[in-house]
């Protein structure tokens, strides 16, 4: 009872309103917040609030949380409805037909439920369901373009399986960055695959490409993948993004009476160390022959540089409490792998939400509701496309049902 | 100046004669003015493609162009070249005028950019875009139509564009996603333009649930598309000359 009482809440269309209302109202403050330079008590509310930085608030967070709960919600009431649907077909009374976008009445017309039928059948439409509730009231429920209405089924199922996988995913996925060295072999984690980053080669633009091999346990090499920023799939689940190829500086980082600490930077690199320092690996220059590094620190976390040293290989450098060594310049590339069993199952959603979609929004499924009693005629339906057209059919179907009964 | 940008100047003369002679109700001419136009446009979109080397969609005035492209082919797509609204005529115009202004000489394809996602996801994006558009200018011509059976005629034109326009917004948001995935590790970083893309969606998502209700037809159900359009303007050109960080960035 718990449960169909909150399913109820959180499938509420106005509630998705409301929710995607205070989205949008926030997104738009928080942008303009960042045009308030003015230092008075208005923008410090704006700040206290959050909307400075809108994104990282508790409360955004938790709107956009509502926002799946609510989509997530609103898809599973229509799979139930669409599954009842199947079973069984909901009748709806006069006073839920009237309220359907398209609706006639006939008056004062004494006409047999069998004629009603060949009227529908008429306009292509399949008799699903056929109830007499005694008192002479006959209900019968049509429908047409069922492949329509399983796109609809589609749609929403995709929505539910896309949420249900990202949750899985958030879960199972692992994804790890690593540097290779030229020649340097590496076992990926999980799986029966090694690379090994084979040769540096010139590409466009004086840009650098690395050729990397893929080795398959058992059955030696795979795939030879040349990497200029790209992705490439190792198999379904595991795929690995090339981030940089270049030139990079094999660093080891001593603190005194303390621990050794090697790393490769790349330019631009940056480690950083205790009291808030941050080393940053400016440049690497090879002119003349001469590898030289252009060390750059940091000091605090605001990235202010108030150092800057150029240090030959080898040259030892000490700064503070550490003592900092480029040890070797050798060819590095720079990949993100990443290990995620549900992969093929997200996509295959994402293309089932294309492809439901499209049938929703293309293929036509109407629904057409007709109740006969004391002499009165109802007719009501909903299409989910084109609704001049089943307008028209509505008023076709009221016509031939009124001829049909002067004819008899 | 480039042969290609010559171009450009060239349709928006010929655009610019013939919104002037739709105005003056010279309809047959301005057509012929629009479609000389549009030949220009693409032309210079296919030179531009040659000289740059990779599809013409990934600066900003290559984007604007884009779009105004975009805006009339879906008018035309929809209504026929023959009722070409003065409304998209507008739009399209706007746009063309505010490529010229940002022209950039073509240089090559950032890495980032290169990738077989980028070839459908910017252009399902932008086609999305022209569409609705496209409804936009039926719901503002709703808004003021006095007649009920002009109103249902573009009611049925405005629901043509969305449907066209949200198949595309879909399948844009999905390679959007799985490109972000391969290039930026995640599917959904709530980058603020993901995230007005999504609220597009959901607003867009709205009108279809909304517009088989009596009670939403009519002005009503125009007000919800010309706020749509709004975000799509938002989502556009908005969050890219605000001062906020995105990985969207011209």
């Amino acid at each position: 009872m718990l449960i169909k009482k909150l399913l109820g809440l959180f499938s509420s269309i106005k509630l998705l309103f409301i929710t995607l209302s205070l989205i949008f109202v926030s997104l738009v403050i928080g942008i303009l917040s960042n045009f308030l330079h003015v230092n008075n008590s208005f923008k410090t509310i704006i700040d206290t609030i959050g909307f400075d930085r809108v994104y990282y608030a508790w409360w955004f967070k938790s709107l956009l949380f509502l926002l799946v709960i609510n989509t997530f919600a609103c898809s599973l009431i229509r799979l139930i409805s669409f599954i009842k649907l199947l079973r069984k077909p909901e009748i709806l009374d006069e006073e839920k037909i009237s309220k359907l976008a398209h609706f006639v009445t006939i008056e004062n017309k004494n006409v047999e439920t069998e004629e009603i039928e060949k009227v529908l059948r008429e306009n292509r439409y399949t008799i699903i369901n056929k109830t007499n509730f005694g008192n002479d009231k006959n209900v019968i429920y049509g429908r047409k373009g069922t492949l329509g209405k399983i796109g609809f089924f589609l749609l929403h199922l995709s929505v539910i399986l896309i949420m249900f996988f990202f949750a899985i995913s958030s879960f199972m996925e692992k994804s790890f960055i690593i540097d290779l060295s030229l020649g340097q072999q590496f076992k990926i984690p999980y799986l029966d695959y090694s690379l090994k980053f084979q040769d540096i080669l010139q590409g466009v633009n004086e840009s650098k490409v690395a050729k990397v091999e893929i080795l398959e346990k058992g059955k030696g090499l795979s795939q030879v993948k040349i990497l200029p920023f790209k992705n490439f799939r190792v198999n379904s689940s595991c795929s690995i993004y090339c981030l940089d190829v270049n030139t990079g500086v094999e660093t080891s980082i001593e603190k005194l009476n303390s621990g050794n600490n090697s790393y490769i930077l790349m330019e631009g690199d940056y480690v950083f160390l205790e009291n808030d320092k941050v080393l940053v690996l400016k440049e690497i220059d090879l002119d003349n022959g001469i590898k030289k590094g252009f060390l750059t620190l940091a000091l605090n976390d605001k990235g202010s540089l108030d150092y800057e040293k150029k240090i030959n290989l080898g040259e030892p450098l000490l700064l503070d409490d550490y003592l900092i060594n480029f040890k070797n310049i050798l060819g590095n590339v720079r990949l993100r792998i990443t290990y995620n069993p549900v992969t093929l199952y997200i996509f295959a959603s994402f293309m089932m939400l294309i492809f439901g979609l499209s049938l929703s929004l293309y293929v036509p499924f109407n629904e057409i509701y007709v109740i006969i009693q004391n002499n009165r005629v109802v007719v009501g339906g909903r299409t989910n496309k084109m609704e001049e057209k089943f307008e028209k059919e509505i008023k076709n179907i009221k016509l031939k049902i009124e001829r049909g009964v002067n004819d008899s | 100046m480039t042969a290609e940008r010559i171009l450009v100047y060239l349709a928006l003369v010929l655009y610019l004669s013939g919104l002037a002679l739709s105005i003056f109700k010279l309809h047959k001419q301005s057509t012929t003015f629009v479609l000389l136009g549009i030949a220009l446009q693409a032309t210079s979109l296919i030179l531009r493609t040659i000289f740059s080397k990779h599809a013409p969609f990934s600066d900003i005035y290559e984007s604007f162009n884009f779009f105004s492209f975009c805006v009339i082919i879906a008018d035309l797509v929809l209504i026929k070249i023959k009722k070409i609204s003065k409304i998209t005529l507008s739009i399209s115009i706007i746009l063309l005028i505010l490529s010229l202004i940002f022209y950039k000489q073509p240089t090559s394809l950032p890495p980032a950019l290169n990738s077989f996602w980028f070839l459908i996801h910017v252009p399902a994006s932008f086609l999305s875009y022209g569409f609705f558009a496209s409804a936009f200018s039926s719901a503002l011509q709703m808004l003021f139509s006095k007649s009920k059976e002009n109103e249902e005629n573009l009611f049925d034109i405005s629901y043509l564009s969305v449907r066209n326009a949200f198949s595309l917004l879909t399948v844009g948001i999905v390679t959007g996603s799985l490109w972000a995935k391969s290039a930026w590790g995640s599917y959904w970083s709530w980058d603020p333009k993901e995230t007005s893309s999504l609220v597009l969606w959901f607003v867009y998502l709205f009108y279809f649930h909304l517009s088989n209700r009596k009670t939403w037809r009519g002005k009503k159900i125009a007000l919800l598309l010309i706020f749509g359009f709004v975000i799509v303007i938002f989502t556009f050109i908005g969050l890219n000359f605000l001062p906020i960080e995105s990985l969207h960035r011209y």
